[in-house]
């Protein structure tokens, strides 16, 4: 263990010390999900240096895995196009108050005083489910849209009255709802080699000598 | 070696621009990389941070990246460019802050216990010098391979290696010696 002797002797300890001491050092984000280039090529690649001040502390990575791993968050990326956790939750938001204005607006404009049922409905904010998932489908892809759909059910149950027919839900699934069709669209965006085949490089070998 | 950077025939093809390499150059490298930082700064949460710094200044110069190296080499490249920006504002900082970040601690720092000496004694060294020496024993370059990722000329490197040994071995032997000595007086205080 002495860092005397020759100089080879030195060396050799030096290797099996840096080894045993720093080699076995682990870091917290070793998942290429879990890292901040991940958000920021998700928003566009704005002011990376200033996240990762924000986010400074080891916690870099932390909000991009907080975001892909529930489904409502996988669907709030869906919704939003963005990662950025400073910009999604107000970008979520706005989608849902959107909703709920538009519901009232058409409540109001089409049953008036009339359709006390509807006025009852838009209260209670019924049909903030496919209007937010309206939103969704605009703005996501397809393995996405398989995630946001699951979840609008979810969204729906929760915002419809005991009164609701189960039967008004039929008509929004296309057999997909439920995290175990979203699932495959999570593993896209999270996980790394296991899901990335070599593909041949166009390039030809380094020609590092 | 364990830990040695993979022959060059063996060094996995990336793509400039593609995200799917990206991810998987990140995953492969970002221990060593962690590894590397922790050594050349002071604790565990400035290594994370330069870690992610790096690899942001990567991905934006991924498209652009010429596989002149091996892609490790050129992150630690930037890696090392990172840890010293960040260790010059560190310096620019108020001292009370310092000491206020070294007293809390969340998380402790295997590499701070008095059982690794050499580390501490590693970040005593001029960066580049604890940089050289962390790429050749731990990571097993080339002096070419160092050299591109020092960004100085390769003959320099031989020397900066031996120097820097050489100040190391110095400082590790005197710090035994001293250690003995305080042991040594301690016991003959005791025996008294």
């Amino acid at each position: 263990m002495k860092p005397t002797g020759s100089d080879g002797e030195f060396e050799r300890w030096l290797e099996r010390e840096l080894r045993r001491t720093v080699g076995s050092v682990r870091g917290p984000s070793p998942r290429a999900a879990q890292a901040a280039y991940r958000a920021a090529s998700r928003s566009g690649g704005k002011s990376l240096t200033i996240r990762t001040g924000i986010l400074g502390k080891g916690a870099a990575g932390l909000a991009a895995v907080l975001l892909t791993v529930g489904g409502g968050s996988a669907v709030a990326m869906a919704a939003t196009g963005s990662a950025n956790p400073l910009e999604l939750g107000q970008r979520v938001a706005d989608i849902v108050q959107g909703c709920k204005a538009q519901i009232r607006t058409d409540v109001h404009d089409s049953a008036a005083d009339v359709d006390t049922h509807a006025a009852s409905a838009a209260r209670n904010n019924h049909g903030i489910g496919q209007c937010v998932s309206s939103k969704v489908n605009h703005n996501q892809n397809g393995e996405a849209h398989q995630q946001a759909n699951g979840v609008k059910d979810a969204d729906e149950r929760k915002a419809a009255s005991p009164s609701t027919s189960p039967g008004t839900h039929q008509d929004h699934g296309q057999g997909n709802g439920g995290g175990s069709v979203g699932a495959p669209g999570q593993g896209g965006a999270g996980h790394g080699p296991g899901d990335h085949g070599h593909t041949p490089s166009p390039h030809p070998p380094s020609p590092h000598p | 070696m364990e830990g040695a950077a993979q022959p060059e025939h063996d060094q996995p093809r990336y793509r400039p621009g593609s995200v799917e390499d990206f991810n998987r150059l990140y995953e492969a490298t970002y221990d060593r990389l962690f590894a590397t930082l922790i050594v050349l700064l002071r604790d565990r949460a400035a290594a994370e941070d330069c870690v992610q710094e790096t690899f942001l200044r990567a991905f934006k110069a991924w498209p652009r990246w010429q596989p002149d190296a091996p892609a490790e080499v050129w992150l630690h490249r930037i890696a090392i460019n990172v840890a010293l920006s960040h260790r010059r504002r560190e310096r620019l900082r108020d001292v009370s802050e310092v000491v206020r970040r070294m007293g809390v601690r969340a998380h402790p720092d295997p590499t701070e216990s008095p059982a690794y000496e050499l580390v501490r004694e590693l970040r005593a060294l001029p960066p580049k010098n604890a940089a050289a020496l962390v790429l050749r024993h731990l990571h097993g370059y080339s002096n070419r391979e160092i050299a591109h990722a020092l960004g100085v000329p390769e003959r320099t490197i031989a020397y900066r290696l031996a120097a820097a040994r050489a100040k190391l071995q110095v400082r590790l032997t005197d710090l035994r010696e001293t250690d003995s000595g305080t042991l040594l007086s301690q016991r003959v205080a005791s025996d008294k």
